[in-house]
């Protein structure tokens, strides 16, 4: 097992705020440095920091650069080290224009390291890297802060932070989303503008000639700008005139807007009618149209068996006073026969799918059967000599049979032959020989019995069995070889039959395929048949009822028109009797009306230039001076967009994994945080105290994971942080430091403390001074260096330390003019 | 416990088991951000664009 590591020795000069060198020795037990604001206490811990890694919060974090821990009226400082298994690490820092060069060095276990080499050798010494060394060695007023008084929010994000997933989130946060979005939304506008180009240069010949154009549209608009000016004065003179004229006479305003009003209301009608060269409008005319038109769409109805809608329609009686009323019925029932067409076309539509499908399933079949009579023709070669050879040597199973008998034939044959062979050799022995017995009985021997010997001799060697034998075994051989290719040859008949029988098969389904598409043919002719008689019957009717609409529409115009003229007469009347002269009236009109409706178009026209300019210049600008191609714009979109679904992708991968470390670390930590308070509360209506994290998803802002601390009442009630006393918060806030710092596998046996608790009140302090007393006399850290301005803070943790028999120094940084000097006292 | 760099250890091998073909990419963003920041994502998805000859800049989200 390492031997935990405590700081022995500081050695300073010319660091930050002190110049020249000053050396502070660190004793196991509380250390405190206390001294005004200014004094340099900060830049004691941060000289620690910068000794063990060569950097420091402050420049990590960009508050400040290397080169500012140079104090400002030197060339360079050194920072020396001495760890309590006597490694000595120094750095010495040069300033070098606007950066600082640094020289490191470090003798551990006595050994000499230089360079880079001395971080990473400390790291191992240590097993704590400045990350770590900053997550839970480092603890300053804004850690406390957060676990004891900050919301729930800023608490979760320290704690975050504390486990080291900060990082995560701020990864993701770091991913260029939106830039990247960006891109993709100018390419897509550009890929845009790009089709728009060929519109652009069809309509204006080229882009210099848009560009052009772009230029007289300007002009034009400013031209159209004045005119509307001048109008609009013209305009508001006639106004003028006319509020003039009616001036003085009482009761005249209302006659004459009316009398107006009335006048170009029938102008408006007149100028529309005539426009239409509309100069009669005949009401028989109309109803008999209707009734034709009924009569044609009942027809229709009941032909495409909508019997119940041509019965309904058939009833009704058209006069001069409901032609509205009956174009409207005759109009609904017409879109009953629409809505068949539509039904129709979806009917076709459907048949149309089906037939498709059954094209595909009758190719499929065709070319299976296609490949099915080229593996046929492939074997019919091999079929016709197994077939040959069937007929001529008859089935297998015969041949196999005959060449059984035929080979125990043979046996039985050679075995009569070994037989004869063996007793023709004994004989001529015997005859050779002239034995006197016979050499197998034992039976004397006559001349006879050699007589008949000589004889049997003869017999046995007049037989000729050799060519039958020979014979059998041609035959054997030939049927063995017949056989042999008989067998081979048997699957490939097989599944040359198996074949036809396939083949036969997808025949058969071929036809039934082939009947059911002509079946579906006739019925899509049938439906296109009755679809296009619809179509054309629909589209007549519908112009016929178009026009007798808009004879309907004139119809009532005219009878307006007629009650106008009549209105407008009467008004002109009324206004001769007020004295006012008509002609003036009209001729003042219809100049309004002019410079009105003239007003009008240069408004209009001014608005449709405007519109085309903005387009004009919306696409001249986007295409920009670069003429990339659009396949290499559209590569790179297409590139970009899948980056940016990755990167989606990779931001959700790391939100879920930063939610498994998160469990892993509260696994890690929660055991350890009810011991830890246990040690530090020596009171009973507390028994332990714990972490819990909710997951909780908050929208726009997204997962967030919420922790809570709490401490446990005797009887195992929870009660949240938020409840707590300031001291027991306290207590519980040093706890989990504590358990994260004991989860943590490294050998440090100190902690610093940058200022952790500035501005509280008495009873906070004592509460923190006494835990501090206490956390090390149970062991848990071996030495803590603190950094306090406060006196109050400085006596209260002098008073538990000597209560609780814990060693302590004290280093007094005291500030004289610009200068700082350091004196300690040893507890 | 958790010891120097295993934090990091536990960190590549959940991405490498959360995504799959993403993984390589997660993995060296996550490492580039913890030697050099924003700035160290930011030169990794620029070598990633390379390919299609745009960038990325520091100034924006």
């Amino acid at each position: 097992m390492k031997v935990k590591v405590r700081i022995k020795e500081l050695v300073i000069r010319n660091f930050r705020g002190f110049r020249n060198e000053h050396r502070v020795v660190f004793n196991d037990g509380i250390n405190i440095i206390h001294g005004p604001v200014g004094s340099g206490k900060t830049s004691i811990i941060q000289a620690i920091e910068y000794a063990l890694y060569g950097t420091q919060l402050e420049v990590k974090e960009r508050i400040s650069r290397l080169v500012d821990l140079i104090n400002e009226e030197s060339t360079d400082s050194m920072v020396r080290l001495v760890l309590s298994d006597g490694s000595v690490i120094t750095r010495v820092l040069r300033r070098s224009g606007e950066s600082a060069r640094e020289e490191a060095r470090a003798i551990i276990g006595s050994i000499t390291v230089k360079g880079g080499d001395v971080d990473r050798r400390i790291t191992e010494v240590l097993g704590v890297d400045d990350d770590d060394f900053e997550r839970f060695i480092l603890v300053t007023h804004r850690t406390l802060e957060a676990l004891v008084y900050g919301s729930v929010t800023k608490r979760s994000i320290l704690i975050d932070k504390l486990f080291g997933l900060e990082i995560l989130d701020n990864l993701n946060k770091s991913i260029p989303m939106t830039q990247i979005e960006k891109l993709i939304t100018e390419l897509r506008q550009k890929l845009a503008s790009i089709k728009e180009l060929p519109e652009i240069t069809s309509k204006y010949g080229s882009i210099e000639k848009a560009r052009e154009k772009m230029q007289e549209l300007r002009a034009e608009i400013d031209r159209l700008r004045r005119e509307e000016e001048e109008l609009s004065r013209a305009y508001n003179e006639l106004l003028s005139k006319r509020e003039e004229l009616l001036k003085g006479l009482k009761g005249v305003e209302e006659v004459y807007s009316n009398y107006i009003a009335t006048r170009l209301r029938r102008e408006s009608i007149e100028e529309e009618l005539r426009k239409a060269n509309v100069r009669e409008v005949n009401e028989t005319s109309i109803r008999l149209r209707l009734e034709r038109l009924r009569d044609v769409l009942v027809e229709k109805l009941e032909e495409f068996a909508l019997v119940k809608e041509a019965e309904e329609l058939g009833k009704l009686v058209i006069t001069s006073e409901n032609l509205a009323d009956a174009l409207e019925r005759i109009y609904s029932a017409f879109e009953g026969l629409v809505k068949l067409k539509d039904k129709l076309m979806e009917d076709r539509d459907y048949l149309n799918r089906v037939r498709q499908d059954l094209e595909i399933q009758t190719e499929a079949e065709k070319s299976t059967l296609k490949e099915l009579e080229s593996r046929l023709a492939q074997e019919e070669g091999r079929v016709r000599e197994y077939r040959e050879l069937v007929s001529k040597y008859g089935e297998p199973e015969r041949v196999r049979r005959e060449l059984y008998e035929l080979k125990e034939k043979l046996e039985k044959m050679s075995a009569e032959e070994r037989f004869r062979l063996s007793l023709l050799t004994v004989l001529q022995y015997v005859l050779s020989t002239r034995e006197e017995k016979c050499p197998i009985c034992g039976k004397p021997l006559s001349e006879e019995d050699y007589e008949m010997i000589r004889r049997r001799i003869k017999e046995l060697s007049s037989v000729e069995a050799g060519e039958s034998v020979n014979a059998i075994k041609d035959r054997i051989s030939e049927l063995e070889r017949v056989f042999t290719r008989m067998e081979s040859l048997r699957p490939i008949v097989n599944d040359y039959e198996a074949t036809i029988e396939r083949a036969r098969e997808i025949r058969s389904r071929l036809d039934a395929l082939i009947t059911r598409l002509e079946t579906i043919d006739g019925s899509i002719r049938d439906l296109d048949r009755r679809i296009q008689t619809l179509t054309r019957f629909i589209d007549e009717f519908r112009t016929e009822v178009d026009n007798v609409d808009k004879s309907i529409a004139y119809l009532r115009k005219y009878r307006e028109l007629e009650k106008l003229r009549a209105q407008e007469e009467e008004l002109k009347n009324q206004l001769a009797r007020l004295g006012l002269d008509t002609n003036v009236i009209i001729r003042l009109e219809d100049e309004i009306k002019y410079v009105s409706d003239k007003l009008m178009q240069v408004r209009n026209r001014l608005g449709e230039y405007s519109a085309e300019l903005s387009r004009l210049e919306l696409i001249l600008a986007r295409i920009g001076l670069d003429k990339e191609d659009p396949s290499v714009l559209r590569r790179r979109l297409d590139f970009l967009e899948d980056l940016y679904n990755r990167l989606a992708r990779i931001r959700a991968g790391i939100r879920d994994v930063q939610a498994r470390v998160r469990d892993e670390m509260i696994r890690l930590v929660r055991d350890n945080v009810g011991p830890i308070f246990k040690t530090l509360y020596p009171y009973e209506d507390l028994e332990s105290a714990g972490i819990e994290v909710t997951v909780k998803d908050r929208g726009v802002v997204g997962v967030v994971s919420e922790y809570t601390l709490y401490a446990i009442r005797p009887g195992g009630r929870k009660v949240t942080v938020s409840r707590l006393s300031d001291g027991q918060r306290l207590t519980i806030a040093l706890s989990f430091l504590l358990s994260v710092y004991r989860a943590t596998n490294h050998n440090v046996d100190f902690l610093l403390m940058d200022e952790p608790i500035p501005y509280v009140d008495q009873n906070i302090r004592r509460a923190f001074a006494s835990l501090l007393a206490r956390l090390v006399k149970e062991g848990l850290v071996g030495q803590v260096i603190i950094t306090t301005q406060s006196e109050d803070l400085l006596n209260d943790i002098l008073d538990a330390a000597r209560n609780a028999g814990v060693n302590y120094s004290i280093t007094r940084l005291v500030k004289v003019g610009g200068e700082r000097r350091i004196e300690q006292v040893l507890g | 416990m958790v010891g120097v760099g295993e934090l990091d250890e536990l960190i590549t091998r959940l991405l490498r088991e959360r995504l799959g073909n993403d993984a390589e990419l997660a993995v060296r963003l996550y490492l580039a951000y913890k030697e050099k920041g924003r700035r160290g994502v930011l030169e990794v998805i620029n070598e990633v664009l390379r390919e299609v000859g745009v960038e990325v800049g520091e100034g924006e989200g």
